[in-house]
C-alpha cells in the first residue's frame, strides 16, 4: 500500500510539474532574462500576459534582458535576435521586441517591431509605452516596466484594429510607411473635368442672359406700398425707446501651435523603419540609460 | 448706514462699481464696462414713463366717403354705353363717337344704351398727352426687347389705342402707428491670448403719426389692378373738380367696384408703407428684426443675462403684438384718371397696354418668342461652354 501510494505520489507530481514544462516548450519562451532581472514567478506572469496577447492578436510579444550587448548597436542586436530566433506570428512575423540590455557606458531599452508591429505600435506608441516603462526601468522595477510594456501593447493593438493606430494625426502622411510621395500628375489632356466646369459655366450664363432677356418683356406689377402717397415730412414719432436689454461678452482661447517636439529624422506620423541584416523590415526606437 | 444705491448691471443684475481706472462703471462679475453717460441713461429708462400698452393702435382702417355728387339733370345727355359683344367690357363715350374696338380686347363693340349712372365723380387728372404721344410711345416700348416675335411687331393697329377716363377710388388718412423691434450690435476685439466677441440686444420700440393722401384703387373691374398699379404714381395737385366737359373726345370707366370694395387694398399698402417708415427710424444697430416675445427671451437667455426684475415685469407687461396701425378720420373720394389702352391678340392671349395719360409711363407685358429663346439660350450656352473649357484646359 504504501509503495503504491508513493507511485501515485510521484506520478502527481510529474504530472503537475510536467504541464509547467510542457508549456514552456509548447510556446518556446517569450521572456528571456539573460540579464537576471527577474524572478520565476514574474517571468510566468508575464509570459501568461504575452500568451494572452498572442491568442487575442496573432501577435508575438517578447523580451530580452542581457547583461551587454558587446559591439553591436541596441537596434540591430533587437532585431537579430528576433529574426535569428523566428519570433513573430504569421507570414509578417506580425510582433515586437523589448530589449533591456546593460553595459559599461550605461545600457539602456530599445523596442524592435515587425510585420504588423509596425503598423500598430507606430513611433508615436514606441513613445507611448517607453514613456510608462522607461521610468520603472530606471527605478530597476524591471518587473512593474515589463508588465507595462504588455499592457500598452495590448492597448496599441486594440487601437489598431478600430482602424486608427495610436499616432500623432496632426500631419497629413499617416499611413505612408515608406516615406515616398506619389508625384502629382500633369497632363495636359483634356479631360471631363474642363467641359464639366465648361459646361457649369455655359449653364449658368446662359441662363442668366435668358432672364435677362425675358426681364424685358415684363413691365406690369403691383405695388406693395403706398410710399408715392405719403405726405412727405407728415411723420411725427409720439414715443419712442431705445432700451439695451442684454449684454454678454464672450471669449474664446486663441489655439496655439503645440508642435510635439523635433523628432530626428522623423517627419511626424507613421513609423520609421528600417531593414535588418536579414533583410526584414523593423520599426523601434529607444532610450538610453 | 448711508443709503447706498444698488447700481444694477443689465447685463447680470449684479453690483456695478466706478471702476477708476477706466473711469467707467464696471461689472466684476460679467465684466460688462459702461460709460457714465449710458449708466445714467439705464436709470432714466427704468425711471421713463411707459408706452400705455393698451393703447397702442390695433390694425383698423376707416374711409368716410364724403363724396355723393350726383349728376345734374341733362349732364349726361350724350354719353352713350358701348358694350362689347365678346368680352363684356363697357366704355362710356359721347354718342358720336363711332362703332371702334373694344380696349380690353380688341374686338369691336356697339352701342347699348344710354348712359346712366348714379355718382358722378368728384375729382379729374386731365389727359396731358395726345393719341399721338401715346402711339410714339407704343412704338418705344416694343423697341429692342429681343425675344418679341417679329409678327407681334408688325401688327398694325396700334390706331385704336384709346384715350379711357379710369375710375379710382382715392383714399386718404392720417394715421397711427407703432412698432417693437429687436435689435442687436455685435462687436470683436481680440488680445495676445483671447478673442473676444460682445453682443449687446436692444429692446426697440416706435410709436407715431403719419399722413397719406390719395391713395388710388382701380374701381373698374374690367382693367387689371396690377396694370393701373404699374402706371403709378400719378400727381393728384394736377386734379381738378370734374366737369362733364373733360369727357369730350375721350372714352369713360364707370366705376362697377365700390369703395368698400377697394378698402383692403388701400389698407393693405398703408399697413405696408407705416411699416417702412418706422422702421427707416431705427438706425445704428447691426441686426434688427420684428420683436417677438419667444424669440427675444429665447436670445437673452441664451447670452445668460439676467435683467432686474423690475425690468422683466415691464416687458412682460407690454405682451406680444409687436405692430399695428389704425386710420384717424379716413377719407375716400371719387376720381377720374386719364389712361391710354389698347388690347392685342397674339396666339390666343390678350397683351393689354396702358400709358398713364399724365406722365407718359407706358407699360404692358409682351408675348416671348419661345422658339428663340431656347436657340438663344442653346447657343449662348455652346460658346461659354466651350470658351470655358478652352481656358480651364490651358491653365490645367
Amino acid at each position: 500500500m504504501k509503495r503504491f501510494l508513493a507511485i501515485i505520489a510521484v506520478l502527481v507530481l510529474c504530472f503537475t510539474t510536467l504541464p509547467l514544462t510542457v508549456f514552456a516548450s509548447d510556446y518556446g519562451s517569450n521572456v528571456m532574462d539573460y540579464a537576471d532581472v527577474l524572478d520565476d514567478s514574474q517571468e510566468e506572469t508575464l509570459e501568461r500576459e504575452i500568451r494572452t496577447i498572442r491568442d487575442r492578436y496573432d501577435f508575438d510579444v517578447v523580451i530580452v534582458t542581457v547583461d551587454s550587448i558587446g559591439s553591436a548597436t541596441e537596434w540591430d542586436y533587437a532585431d537579430d535576435y528576433y529574426d535569428d530566433n523566428g519570433y513573430g506570428c504569421g507570414v509578417n512575423r506580425d510582433g515586437c521586441l523589448m530589449l533591456v540590455y546593460f553595459g559599461p557606458d550605461g545600457g539602456g531599452a530599445y523596442l524592435s517591431t515587425c510585420g504588423y508591429g509596425i503598423t500598430a505600435i507606430t513611433d508615436k506608441g514606441i513613445d507611448l509605452i517607453m514613456d510608462d516603462a522607461f521610468p520603472k526601468m530606471v527605478d530597476g522595477n524591471f518587473y512593474e516596466a515589463f508588465r507595462m510594456y504588455n499592457s500598452d501593447v495590448d492597448y496599441l493593438l486594440e487601437m489598431a484594429k478600430t482602424g486608427t493606430p495610436y499616432d500623432d494625426y496632426g500631419d497629413s502622411t499617416y499611413g505612408d510607411n515608406s516615406w515616398n510621395y506619389e508625384p502629382v500628375e500633369h497632363t495636359r489632356s483634356l479631360g471631363g473635368s474642363q467641359l464639366g466646369i465648361g459646361g457649369f459655366f455655359g449653364a449658368i450664363v446662359a441662363w442668366i442672359n435668358n432672364k435677362r432677356h425675358k426681364g424685358q418683356l415684363r413691365s406690369v406689377s403691383s405695388k406693395y406700398t403706398a410710399s408715392d402717397y405719403f405726405k412727405r415730412d407728415s411723420l411725427a414719432i409720439t414715443e419712442q425707446y431705445d432700451r439695451m436689454a442684454g449684454h454678454h461678452v464672450n471669449r474664446m482661447p486663441i489655439p496655439r501651435n503645440t508642435s510635439s517636439g523635433p523628432r530626428t529624422g522623423s517627419m511626424g506620423g507613421g513609423s520609421h523603419t528600417h531593414v535588418s541584416h536579414s533583410g526584414t523590415t523593423h520599426g523601434g526606437g529607444g532610450r538610453r540609460f | 448706514m448711508s443709503e447706498l444705491n444698488e447700481y444694477k448691471c443689465p447685463a447680470c443684475g449684479g453690483a456695478m462699481e466706478f471702476d477708476s481706472s477706466l473711469q467707467k462703471m464696471k461689472c466684476p462679475y460679467c465684466d460688462t464696462v459702461m460709460d457714465m453717460e449710458e449708466f445714467q441713461k439705464l436709470d432714466e429708462i427704468l425711471d421713463a414713463p411707459e408706452p400705455d400698452y393698451d393703447e397702442l393702435p390695433e390694425d383698423s382702417f376707416h374711409w368716410d366717403n364724403e363724396g355723393g355728387n350726383e349728376w345734374e339733370a341733362g349732364e349726361t345727355d350724350n354719353l352713350s354705353v358701348f358694350t362689347c359683344k365678346s368680352c363684356g367690357g363697357e366704355i362710356v363715350g359721347d354718342s358720336t363717337l363711332a362703332a371702334t374696338e373694344c380696349p380690353y380686347c380688341g374686338n369691336n363693340v356697339v352701342i347699348t344704351g344710354r348712359f346712366q349712372g348714379k355718382l358722378k365723380p368728384d375729382y379729374v387728372i386731365p389727359f396731358k398727352l395726345s393719341k399721338e404721344d401715346a402711339m410714339a410711345k407704343y412704338k418705344e416700348h416694343i423697341k429692342g426687347k429681343y425675344l418679341l416675335p417679329k409678327s407681334f411687331a408688325s401688327e398694325n393697329h396700334i390706331q385704336e389705342i384709346k384715350g379711357i377716363y379710369v375710375p379710382f377710388w382715392l383714399f386718404s388718412s392720417k394715421v397711427r402707428g407703432f412698432a417693437r423691434y429687436e435689435a442687436e450690435n455685435t462687436r470683436s476685439w481680440s488680445d495676445n491670448q483671447f478673442q473676444y466677441s460682445e453682443v449687446t440686444m436692444y429692446d426697440v420700440f416706435r410709436a407715431g403719426t403719419m399722413e397719406f393722401e390719395n391713395i388710388p384703387v382701380d374701381g373698374s373691374s374690367m382693367i387689371p389692378d396690377a396694370l393701373m398699379e404699374s402706371l403709378e404714381p400719378f400727381d393728384f395737385s394736377q386734379a381738378v373738380p370734374f366737369k362733364t366737359a373733360y369727357l369730350a373726345g375721350f372714352f369713360a370707366n364707370r366705376f362697377d367696384v365700390d369703395d368698400k370694395a377697394c378698402e383692403a387694398r388701400a389698407s393693405e399698402r398703408l399697413k405696408k408703407s407705416v411699416s417702412d417708415i418706422l422702421r427707416g427710424t431705427v438706425q445704428g444697430y447691426g441686426a434688427v428684426s420684428p420683436y417677438s416675445s419667444n424669440s427675444f427671451y429665447g436670445k437673452l437667455g441664451e447670452m445668460g443675462s439676467g435683467l432686474g426684475t423690475e425690468y422683466v415685469d415691464q416687458f412682460a407687461r407690454s405682451g406680444d403684438r409687436n405692430n399695428g396701425v389704425e386710420t384717424i378720420e379716413g377719407k375716400v373720394k371719387y376720381a377720374m384718371y386719364p389712361v391710354y389702352m389698347l388690347s392685342s391678340t397674339y396666339e390666343g392671349k390678350t397683351y393689354t397696354f396702358a400709358m398713364n395719360g399724365q406722365t407718359g409711363k407706358f407699360v404692358g407685358d409682351l408675348p416671348e418668342d419661345k422658339k428663340k429663346s431656347k436657340l438663344s439660350s442653346l447657343r449662348t450656352f455652346l460658346i461659354t461652354a466651350a470658351i470655358v473649357t478652352l481656358i480651364a484646359w490651358f491653365f490645367s
